[in-house]
């Protein structure tokens, strides 16, 4: 690890005193609604090129929003960027997609097997790495950027083990395989010298997944706005933050949370009333209602973060990532 | 102008306190630690890093990773009217300079426009580009489809040529690409493709009871083809779908309410021309002075079949039996017709009989 000298002093730091972080979502529904509409209107007159852009307006939107601390986070990314990884991913999909053709046509069938399964496997831990590789890396708060660091082995060899193990289990194994793919982005992250920890199990997901859906189907669906927060409960507070002996951990609390069910079936009502267009307000009235429940304590300075990261990776995997549909949870 | 921010170096999270002073002959941004100049910032190039109404952060430097974050409301305004080019972010804030009222103004006269264009001037337009078309391009579709359904459906030639025979009878000015087919299945109905391909099922003639019935199902289905209804679902449902993706499929992915709203367009729009195929062929009927009651039987044996005739739903691609009974009687008031010619009534007794 590197070692800054931080304004002239050698001691070692005592230990802090555990305190409460701030952490507050600032977004306003109807700004964000008028984002999104232009952004629609141009997505929908460029047939859809638009696209990367309008997603680095909606990124810059909630990480500005975002403040911890008395901090915005930035996004650094831009629609230019990710234009051009989406170029690549579409290249590269064509690309497969042709040798697979040829093979094919030349009467290769194993080869063509072997390609289409070979492609399904390795792009989704390409997807993965790639696009939290790109995110993280486009991320900053106080000027400190973030880093994915783990490897595309790591991610690749994770990734082949959880198919095994969906595959072995006839499926019952997609559900734990959802906190693997948590784990696999949220775990060993760089925020500056800090590190992040992700640290659900599969079988507890799996259990509190489980009960929630059974309660779900129980009360014919009304549960689930519920299960929801549940779900996002367990992801929170397994994450955290620490540095040598100094930490952040997160947590979920109810208490402070607001009514979800209300939040939840009035988004869905309203969105399904005015076709989608109420989308952008309940995405920011989430996000805020998210943000009010998640408490933070610890006692890492923040201040002694050091820069350690620097602006890398390309874009190309985030935008595979929206073409497969996959969605980060930041 | 003065005020303060926080200034990061990119090496730590450590804010710096510093002093803002603001140029604005030069536009340039003054930046002061401890009384000392540590830099100018061009406001007209600066890289607006992330922003919002009640904050702003500024790069310094891009290699460093140097930013100020600036909570200065007085600046955070006076830097809006500036309108300079910075970044990514230019759109966004000129968009969020919008007051809401102006907005939603402009928001809901875009919706209003497009509401109309799709539900009123599109369909227009549809129309009308079909009718520019030739009739060539629904012979080409009609025989298509017809080859096809010689593979899947077994017809009985004999009493298709009758049928022919019997539209011939009737009309003198008979269009010679009309043809007509009896398909052997027992189902009580009839159809037309484009182009002039009119099928008519075993089981609907057996029911007809007078040859003035045939005489309107076969003006009925003329009107489709001589409209060329067929081709203008087929544009009306391709659009339907192109738009209903374009613009519902960006919005929210609601895809419940759009093939509802879709749904509900498309049947009423089918309701539109039966009862315009309803109309034109009681012209047709006039034309060859033939009595409209045929008509009305007609859809008493749809009734019978059916067993409805009352309720109509915004899903049905027809209009409710009774409705199309009510309209026929009213325009056939004071119609003057003559009995069917001996040959028509004979062709008839052949078709009917087996």
């Amino acid at each position: 690890m590197e070692q800054f000298n931080i304004e002239g002093t050698a001691n070692p730091q005592p230990t802090n005193p555990v305190k409460s972080y701030k952490l507050e979502f600032t977004g306003n529904g109807m700004e964000y609604f008028k984002i999104q509409f232009v952004n629609l209107i141009l997505t929908i007159v460029t047939l859809g090129l638009y696209s990367p852009w309008a997603k680095a307006q909606r990124l810059q939107y909630f990480y500005g929003h975002l403040n911890l601390e008395g901090s915005r986070f930035s996004f650094l990314g831009t629609g230019k960027e990710m234009f051009k990884g989406f170029i690549k991913g579409i290249l590269l999909i064509s690309a497969l997609f042709a040798l697979a053709m040829v093979a094919l046509k030349n009467g290769q069938f194993t080869l063509y097997l072997v390609i289409y399964f070979g492609s399904f496997v390795v792009l989704g831990p390409l997807v993965i790495y790639g696009s939290a590789k790109y995110r993280f890396s486009r991320t900053a708060w106080r000027g400190i950027l973030w880093k994915y660091d783990n490897t595309f082995n790591y991610v690749l060899v994770e990734f082949l083990k959880g198919i095994g193990l969906t595959i072995i289990t006839l499926g019952l194994y997609s559900i734990p395989f959802q906190n693997r793919i948590r784990r696999i982005v949220f775990d060993n992250l760089k925020f500056g010298d800090a590190y992040s920890a992700y640290s659900g199990k599969g079988m507890d997901f799996f259990a509190v997944f489980l009960l929630n859906y059974i309660l779900t189907i129980l009360t014919l669906g009304l549960y689930f706005p519920i299960f929801i927060r549940n779900i996002i409960e367990f992801n929170v507070k397994n994450f955290s933050i620490y540095k040598n002996d100094q930490y952040m951990e997160f947590n979920f609390e109810k208490s402070n949370c607001p009514n979800w069910w209300g939040l939840f079936f009035g988004n869905y009502l309203l969105t399904l009333f005015t076709f989608g267009l109420y989308a952008p307000i309940a995405q920011v009235k989430i996000m805020k209602a998210i943000v009010d429940c998640i408490e933070i304590e610890g006692n890492l300075d923040l201040n002694e973060l050091v820069q350690a990261n620097h602006k890398e990776g390309e874009a190309t995997a985030d935008d595979l990532g929206d073409l497969a549909g996959f969605d980060i949870f930041f | 102008m003065k005020s303060t921010a926080k200034y990061y170096d990119g090496k730590t999270a450590q804010p710096h306190l510093v002093e803002l002073f603001l140029v604005i002959s030069a536009n340039t941004l003054e930046v002061r630690q401890e009384g000392e100049v540590i830099l100018n910032l061009n406001l007209d190039v600066v890289n607006v890093l992330s922003f919002s109404e009640k904050h702003l952060i500024l790069e310094v430097n891009e290699v460093s990773n140097a930013s100020i974050e600036i909570e200065d409301q007085a600046f955070i305004d006076y830097f809006e009217t500036l309108n300079s080019n910075n970044g990514g972010f230019t759109l966004q804030r000129k968009i969020l300079q919008v007051t809401s009222q102006k907005f939603l103004r402009f928001f809901f006269l875009l919706i209003g426009f497009l509401l109309l264009f799709y539900f009123v001037l599109l369909p227009k337009v549809l129309s009308s580009a079909v009718d520019a078309m030739s009739m060539d391009v629904d012979r080409q579709i009609g025989d298509l489809v017809y080859e096809n359904l010689q593979e899947q459906e077994s017809f009985n030639f004999e009493k298709g040529a009758l049928l022919t025979e019997f539209y011939h009878s009737i009309d003198s000015n008979h269009p010679s690409y009309v043809q007509l087919h009896l398909d052997n299945a027992p189902t009580v109905n009839a159809f037309a493709l484009p182009g002039g391909h009119i099928v008519v099922y075993r089981g609907l003639l057996e029911k007809m009871k007078s040859p003035e019935e045939l005489a309107a199902l076969i003006s009925h289905e003329l009107s489709h083809v001589e409209q060329r209804h067929t081709m203008k679902m087929l544009a009306e449902n391709s659009t339907n779908a192109v738009m209903g993706y374009l613009i519902l499929g960006n919005v929210g992915g609601i895809n419940v309410g759009q093939s509802l709203l879709v749904s509900m367009k498309q049947m009423s729009f089918s309701r539109e021309l039966e009862e315009e195929a309803d109309l034109e062929g009681l012209h047709y009927l006039k034309k060859w002075k033939i009595n409209p009651i045929g008509f009305t039987n007609l859809f008493n044996i749809l009734k019978e079949e059916t067993g409805s005739g009352e309720s109509q739903s915004f899903f049905d691609s027809h209009p409710a039996l009774n409705e199309r009974i009510a309209q026929i009687k009213r325009y056939s008031k004071g119609q003057s017709f003559m009995p069917l010619s001996e040959k028509s009534k004979a062709i008839f007794k052949k078709l009917t009989e087996e």
